[in-house]
Formats: structure tokens, C-alpha cells, sequence
């Protein structure tokens, strides 16, 4: 199985828009390098720890959590060329928590509730509603989509796994169905989740994005 | 067992931003060490995302969502990305695992696809008590406005009936005047004329002692009759 590994802001020619200076591609060969040798394992890799950043992220409260899980790769493949560092993923980590105090310093962003109220956006709640209705089925057409690409064990085993969500006991049960660990079975189906996360959302924005370009034509 | 729900609590409360600053650094260095514990803490927030879209978590857990969905894209994509999930699910048939969603059943565990069930019967019968409430209520005004009116109506007939009492007695007491007289005033008026041939006879009340004769008389007047 083939991986697209590069993250969105790498494959747009380079640019990172938090970064302070644009990474190199050979600083991003040398990152994938030093966590697996193998280019796929590797890739495997380093969507698995992108998976945990966002994640950790998110339980910081620091967003947007994409971008920051990049400006962490950004630099540690940086200080690669430049530093011994023996254990990349623990590096990886002390850097992402020197984000989250960085993130913590600067100053709250406002909220609409807090914007004076001919600043807020107005909407009535009937239109508010049927909005919200459109925008649920688009997205519920758009993890569909995305359930469809998966391979049929992919789909068996991260529905199954959401089916019984939350019951330890079910959980078991699977996991012995599907021959592994409770913790393998864990993984799997959150990696699943993120890809089919990450798809949805592509999918729904770029849905979004057509929807626009249609209205303005 | 209980290091179980310790755990479970420490990560409840880590997803809630509750632990001190250094339980939750020591609670970090515990998880990225630990890539299991990782996941669990992943499937106890994706939890967290579930019981809040039900409306099962607390009051506090369901104020930190709120506020978090607030101030960050990010948990908005993750909750609505939950949302279309659960719908999803919950329209699926039983996954084929052998075994699984029976024991499920007589373990007394709900799947998540029936779990989006409980709501919904919460739902009904709340409905069901609302309709209940709505109902005796409009019985009740509607039997109110109901005695209101007979109320009224009987005011009515009593009033009716005491000003006919009054009007009673008032005759009663000008008969009773009348009667106490005894003497009865005749009285001949002028310009009528009193027919000679037909005599009309004058009736004197058994208790009338004298009967005085008036005559009122235009002035300029020379003929009358008496």
C-alpha cells in the first residue's frame, strides 16, 4: 500500500505558513529518514505521530492543530542537520510542548458571543437551521465517500470498532475477532478514523469550495 | 479494577483541563511513553465527543464542550466529524461478529447504533407527559371557564330575584299606606262630565269615616255639575 505521506502545506510548493523560514525537501527526506528507513514505514510513521500531534493538540486547546503538528515537524527536520538527536519521536514531543507554551502566550483570540452586536454575524434561526441541516447531510455524503475508498478490512474493522464503541467488553470481543490486542485494535481503528477524518473534511471543504465557485458563476 | 477507574478518572479529567499543571505534565510524560494509554485517552475523548452529541455528560462536561466548540475550529470539524459518524452507524445494520452483539445484549452493554435509541424513548416520553400536561391543563380551563359562567348566571337570577323582591315589597308597603286610610278622597275634575241617565256607584270602604267632596273650579266658570 502506497501513502501519501506529505502533509497539504509541504506538497504547496513548500510554503508553511506558521514556520518561521520554508523547509527544505532535503530536511524532510532527512526527518523521514532518522523514523524508518524504509520510505513507507516511515510514512506510516510520521502520519502516525501527525495523527497524535493533532490530537495532542487539541486536548492543549492549541489550534489549528494541522498546522501546529507541521511547524513541530518543521523543527525538528531543521534541527536534524544541525543537532545529535538520538531519540526523534521523544524530541519530537519536548518540541510540540514548547509550542503549546507558545501558544499559551498569545493574546485570546474573541469570540463572536463577545463582538459588539452590529459586528456579530446575523442569521435567523429558521435560516440557521435549514443551514445547519444541508451542511450535516453534505458532511454525512462526504464520510461516506471516504468509508467507500477504504480496503473492505479497513471498513470492517473501524465500523465494527465504532459499533461497540466505548463498551470494554465488546471491544474485547473484537479484538479477539480480529485476532489482536485490544491497544492493536485501538490503533487501528483511531489511525482509520484520522484518515477517514482527514478525507471528510477535504472532501466537505473542497465540496464547500465548489458550492462557492457555482454561486459566483 | 480501581486502578482502572483511576485511570479513567485521571483521563476524564486531563480531557477536562482539571488537573493541576504538574498532574497534567506528569500525566503527558505517562501517555507519550505509553502509546496504549494514548489510545485509550483517544477512545475516552471520542466518549467524551459521543455522550455530549447524546446530551448523556454532565453539566460541567457539556460546559467544556461548549466552550472548547466555541473557541476552536478544531473541535467544531472533530464534533460535527462525530456527528455525521454516529448518524452513520446508528443507520447500519449489526456488524457480522460472531457472537458479539448478542453478548453485548446479555451482558446488559447497549451497541452505540441502539444507544442512539435511548434519547429517542427518553424523547417520546417526555412528549407523551408533555401531551398529558396539555391536555389537563385545557380540561381544567375549560371546566373553570365552564363554572365561571354558571357562576355568573346564577349572580344574575339573584339580583333578578332581589330586585323583584324589592319591587314586591314596595307594593306591599304602598297597599299597606293605601289601606291605613280612612279617608277616601273623591275627587271630580273639570271639563269631564258625569252622565246623567247612567248612575256609576261609588264604593265606600267599610273602615272610611268621612268622605270630604272636592270641586275644583275653572275660574270664569258659571255652570258645573255636582
Amino acid at each position: 500500500m502506497q501513502f501519501d505521506f506529505r502533509p497539504i502545506s509541504h506538497m504547496d510548493n513548500l510554503n508553511i505558513s506558521i514556520g518561521e523560514r520554508d523547509l527544505k525537501s532535503a530536511d524532510f527526506d532527512g526527518l523521514l529518514q532518522r523514523l524508518h528507513p524504509d520510505r513507507n514505514s516511515a510514512a506510516e510513521r510520521y502520519e502516525d505521530l501527525r495523527r497524535k500531534l493533532m490530537r495532542f493538540f487539541r486536548w492543549n486547546d492549541c489550534f489549528p492543530g494541522e498546522e501546529l503538528a507541521d511547524q513541530a515537524f518543521d523543527r525538528v527536520a531543521r534541527k536534524l542537520g544541525s543537532e545529535q538527536i538520538h531519540d526523534v519521536p521523544a524530541f519530537l514531543w519536548g518540541v510540540a510542548r514548547n509550542i503549546v507554551r507558545e501558544f499559551r502566550k498569545r493574546p485570546p483570540t474573541v469570540n463572536f458571543e463577545e463582538l459588539p452586536p452590529l459586528r456579530q454575524p446575523h442569521t435567523s434561526h429558521a435560516e440557521l437551521s435549514l443551514i445547519e441541516q444541508k451542511v450535516r447531510e453534505r458532511r454525512l455524503q462526504c464520510l461516506r465517500k471516504c468509508l467507500e475508498q477504504l480496503t473492505a478490512s479497513d471498513r470492517e474493522l473501524f465500523l465494527a470498532y465504532e459499533y461497540f464503541a466505548g463498551k470494554a467488553r465488546s471491544t474485547r470481543q473484537l479484538a479477539e475477532r480480529f485476532g489482536i490486542s485490544v491497544g492493536a485494535l485501538q490503533t487501528r481503528a483511531h489511525r482509520v478514523k484520522h484518515r477517514v477524518e482527514k478525507c471528510a473534511l477535504k472532501r466537505f471543504l473542497s465540496a464547500g469550495k465548489s458550492f462557492e465557485e457555482d454561486k459566483e458563476s | 479494577m480501581s486502578n482502572e477507574r483511576e485511570q479513567k478518572q485521571l483521563m476524564t479529567r486531563y480531557l477536562l483541563g482539571e488537573l493541576s499543571p504538574e498532574e497534567h505534565a506528569r500525566f503527558e510524560d505517562c501517555y507519550l511513553a505509553n502509546p496504549d494509554l494514548f489510545e485509550q485517552l483517544a477512545a475516552a475523548e471520542d466518549q467524551m465527543i459521543r455522550s455530549y452529541l447524546h446530551g448523556d455528560c454532565s453539566a460541567t462536561e457539556k460546559a467544556v464542550m461548549e466552550r472548547r466548540i466555541a473557541a476552536s475550529p478544531d473541535w467544531r470539524q472533530k464534533v460535527e466529524f462525530e456527528r455525521a459518524l454516529t448518524e452513520h452507524v446508528s443507520s447500519m445494520p449489526a456488524p457480522g461478529v460472531v457472537g458479539a452483539f448478542s453478548n453485548a445484549r446479555a451482558a446488559g452493554e447497549i451497541p452505540r447504533a441502539k444507544r442512539s435509541l435511548v434519547p429517542a424513548l427518553r424523547l417520546a416520553a417526555v412528549a407523551i407527559w408533555l401531551v398529558l400536561v396539555v391536555l389537563g391543563g385545557a380540561w381544567l380551563i375549560t371546566t373553570n371557564l365552564h363554572l365561571r359562567q354558571e357562576l355568573a348566571e346564577l349572580q344574575a337570577e339573584k339580583a333578578d330575584l332581589e330586585r323583584r323582591q324589592n319591587e314586591l315589597q314596595q307594593q306591599l308597603a304602598s297597599l299597606s299606606v293605601k289601606s291605613s286610610l280612612t279617608m277616601t278622597p273623591f275627587l271630580l275634575t273639570p271639563h269631564l262630565v258625569r252622565d246623567t241617565n247612567q248612575q256609576k256607584p261609588l264604593v265606600i270602604p267599610p273602615d272610611v269615616a268621612s268622605i270630604p267632596l272636592l270641586l275644583s273650579l275653572d275660574q270664569g266658570q258659571d255652570r258645573f255639575a255636582g
